[in-house]
C-alpha cells in the first residue's frame, strides 16, 4: 500500500527488478532433465543407498512412529532380511568403514596415534 | 517430520513418483500435493494443520472480496481486516506468553502484582512462515501485482507447499501461483526438470546440515552456550564463530533441500542465501541473508511505513523499525529485540557514514577488513540472538575477559568445521555450475551411484540422530 491508500507503482517491469530478479534465480542456465531419467537416477540411487546402508534401514523400520498393525511386522522382517544379505556380502562394512574413518579424524589430535 | 531423516526419504519418493503420475490431471496433482503437505504438517502435530487451513481460507476469501470490488476504501477495509487476522493468530500462537510476561514484569516493578491469564500456548511450527506468505498473497493482490485466484486448490497449495512450508523461503504468490495454475497438460514441464541443481542442493544441504551445524552445535556451541560462565575467551570466540557457522549452515541448508525438492517437484524457488559473511557491510549482509524475509521486510514493511522517502531521519527511523520488528519476527523475547535494535542502528550508522551507498571496488585490503569487521559484528548481535536469557549473554560477554581458563574445545576437529563452513562463502557461483554441468553430463548409472554414495557418506560421517532446524522455532 502506498500512504495515499493507492496500490504502489508496479515496479517489476523495471530494469533493477529484473536485475535483481536475475540475481535470485538460481537455476538460469542450468541443464534440464526429464522426469524419466531423474526417477531412474532416484530408484537407482535408493537400491545402492539401500544396499550400502541396510542397517540404518532396519533401525528405521524398527523405530516407525505408526502403529501399522501386522504391516509393520512385515517391514522390520523385510528390512532384517534385507541387512542380512548385504551383510553375507559385505556390503555393511562400506558404511562402517567411512563412519570408522570420520571418527578416527574427529577424535585426531596432533601428535596423537 | 525432518528434512534429513529416513521417514522424509520415503515420503518424497512417494510424493515424487505420485505427483509426476498424475502431471496429466493438474487439478489432481494439485489437491495431491496439498493432501502431501497436510501429512507432512500433521507428522509433527495434526491438530495444526486446521490452522493452516483456516490462514489458507481466510487469505482466500480476502483475495476473492478484493477481486470483487474497485471501491478503494471497501478494498483498504478488506485488507486491513485480513492482515489483522493474519498477524492477529500469529500474536495468539507466537507473542500472547511474552506480552503476558513482560505486562506482569511491568507491573510488579511498578508495585502492581495482577494475576494475568497466562496460557501454555504451543508454538505451531512454521507459523510465521505461512502467515507471512498469506500476507504476502492479500498484499499483492490489492496491490494489484497478482491476480486473485479463483482456485481454492491453489491457495492451499501456496500456503501449504511443504518443501518451503516450516522453515521457508518465504515464497511470493506472485512468484510461485503462476507456476501452479496450470491446467490438465499445462503444469510443470516434465522434459524440463532442472534435477541436476535440485539434486546437488539436496546434497548440500544434507552436507551443511548432518555434518558442519549437528558436530558444531553438539560438540561445542550447545555445551559453551549452556552455561558460558565456565568458559574462557578463547573457548567463548571458537564458540561464537561456531554459532555463527552453525546457524549460516544449518538454515541455508534447509533452504538448499527445500529448493532442491521444490526443483525436483518442478517448481523454481529464488535463492535465499548468497554467501551471507562475504558482506562488507550489514545492509549488504541483509541483501545476502534470508533473502526472501528481508526482502519481505522491505516491501510489505519498511517502504509502507515510508521507506528512504521524507529524508535522512525519517529514513534511519523507518529502517530502525523495521528491523527491530523483523528481530521480534525470530522469537517472542527481548534478546531477539535487541539483536534486531543493534542490526537496525548499524544500517542506521552506515547510512549516516554513507557506508550502505553504491561504491566503486573498494582496494583488496579495505574489503577484507570490511568483511572481517561486519563477520564480528554479526558474531557479536548472534551471542545475544543465541544465549537463553540476557544473563547467559551477559556472563557470555564478560568471558571475554578472562584469559586464564584454558580451551576445552580446540581441536583439529573443530578447526576443519569452522574453516570448511566459513570458506564455503569464497567458492564461486562459476564452481557450482560446473559441478551441475560435470553431473547433468554424466551417464544415468554414473548419477544414481554418485547420488548414493553422496547420501551413504554424509549418513555414515553424521552424528545419531538429528538435531531440528534452527528456524522450526521461528
Amino acid at each position: 500500500m502506498s500512504d495515499t491508500g493507492q496500490p504502489t507503482q508496479d515496479v517489476r517491469g523495471t530494469a533493477p527488478f529484473r536485475r535483481h530478479a536475475a540475481e535470485l534465480d538460481l537455476f538460469a542456465g542450468m541443464h534440464p532433465m526429464r522426469v524419466g531419467r531423474i526417477a531412474w537416477i532416484l530408484a537407482l540411487a535408493t537400491v545402492i543407498a539401500a544396499m550400502l546402508n541396510s542397517r540404518s534401514i532396519t533401525n528405521w523400520a524398527v523405530e516407525l512412529p505408526f502403529e501399522l498393525g501386522v504391516v509393520r511386522d512385515w517391514i522390520i522382517l523385510a528390512s532384517q532380511t534385507w541387512h542380512g544379505w548385504m551383510m553375507a556380502l559385505g556390503l555393511d562394512q562400506v558404511h562402517a568403514a567411512v563412519r570408522d574413518a570420520f571418527r578416527w579424524l574427529q577424535f585426531w589430535q596432533p601428535g596423537g596415534p | 517430520m525432518l528434512f534429513p531423516t529416513f521417514d522424509f526419504g520415503v515420503f518424497f519418493l512417494l510424493v515424487f513418483a505420485v505427483s509426476w503420475w498424475l502431471l496429466p490431471r493438474a487439478e489432481l496433482r494439485k489437491a495431491f500435493l496439498v493432501g502431501a503437505s497436510y501429512f507432512f504438517y500433521g507428522y509433527w502435530d495434526w491438530r495444526f494443520c486446521f490452522l493452516l487451513l483456516v490462514s489458507s481460507l481466510v487469505n482466500y476469501a480476502a483475495g476473492a472480496l478484493l477481486d470483487g470490488t474497485r471501491d478503494t476504501a471497501r478494498r483498504k477495509i478488506i485488507v486491513a481486516v485480513a492482515v489483522a487476522m493474519n498477524l492477529g493468530v500469529l500474536a495468539f500462537f507466537k507473542y500472547y506468553g511474552f506480552f503476558i510476561t513482560s505486562l506482569n514484569d511491568l507491573m510488579f516493578s511498578l508495585g502492581l502484582e495482577r494475576e494475568m491469564p497466562f496460557l501454555e500456548i504451543i508454538l505451531p511450527v512454521g507459523i510465521s512462515f505461512f502467515t507471512f506468505q498469506g500476507i504476502s498473497y492479500v498484499v499483492d493482490v490489492y496491490r494489484g501485482h497478482v491476480a486473485a485466484t479463483r482456485s481454492l486448490l491453489n491457495i492451499l497449495l501456496y500456503i501449504s507447499f511443504f518443501p518451503q512450508l516450516v522453515a521457508g523461503p518465504i515464497v511470493r504468490a506472485s512468484h510461485f501461483l503462476p507456476q501452479i495454475e496450470a491446467r490438465d497438460g499445462e503444469g510443470p514441464k516434465p522434459d524440463r526438470i532442472l534435477a541436476s541443481l535440485g539434486l546437488l542442493l539436496i546434497v548440500i544441504g544434507l552436507f551443511k546440515k548432518v555434518i558442519l551445524a549437528n558436530y558444531l552445535a553438539t560438540e561445542m556451541v550447545d555445551i559453551v552456550f549452556f552455561d558460558p560462565f565456565f568458559y574462557g575467551a578463547f573457548d567463548l570466540t571458537l564458540a561464537i564463530y561456531g554459532y555463527t557457522i552453525q546457524i549460516y549452515c544449518d538454515f541455508s541448508a534447509y533452504s538448499d533441500i527445500a529448493i532442491g525438492v521444490a526443483a525436483l517437484l518442478g517448481y523454481r524457488f529464488q535463492r535465499n542465501f548468497d554467501q551471507p559473511y562475504r558482506s562488507e557491510s550489514i545492509r549488504e549482509f541483509w541483501r545476502r541473508w534470508h533473502i526472501s524475509l528481508s526482502t519481505w521486510l522491505r516491501d510489505y514493511l519498511y517502504i509502507p511505513i515510508g521507506g528512504g522517502r521524507g529524508g535522512v531521519w525519517k529514513t534511519r527511523r523507518n529502517l530502525m523499525a523495521t528491523m527491530v520488528l523483523g528481530g521480534l519476527w525470530h522469537g517472542a523475547a527481548w534478546n531477539y529485540v535487541l539483536w534486531g535494535f543493534l542490526h537496525g542502528a548499524a544500517m542506521a550508522l552506515e547510512n549516516v557514514l554513507g557506508w550502505d551507498k553504491s561504491q566503486p571496488r573498494r582496494a583488496l585490503w579495505k574489503r577484507v577488513i570490511a568483511v572481517a569487521a561486519v563477520f564480528h559484528f554479526l558474531c557479536l548481535t548472534f551471542i545475544i540472538f543465541r544465549a537463553e536469557n540476557m544473563t547467559i549473554a551477559w556472563d557470555y560477554l564478560s568471558g571475554f575477559a578472562d584469559f586464564e581458563t584454558p580451551s576445552e574445545f580446540f581441536s583439529p576437529f573443530i578447526l576443519g568445521l569452522l574453516v570448511v563452513g566459513f570458506s564455503l562463502h569464497f567458492i564461486p557461483h562459476r564452481v557450482t555450475s560446473a559441478i551441475e554441468r560435470t553431473f547433468a553430463g554424466l551417464p544415468l548409472p554414473a548419477q544414481a551411484v554418485v547420488l548414493a554414495l553422496a547420501i551413504v557418506v554424509i549418513d555414515a560421517c553424521g552424528p545419531d540422530g538429528v538435531a531440528p532446524f534452527i528456524y522450526f522455532q521461528f
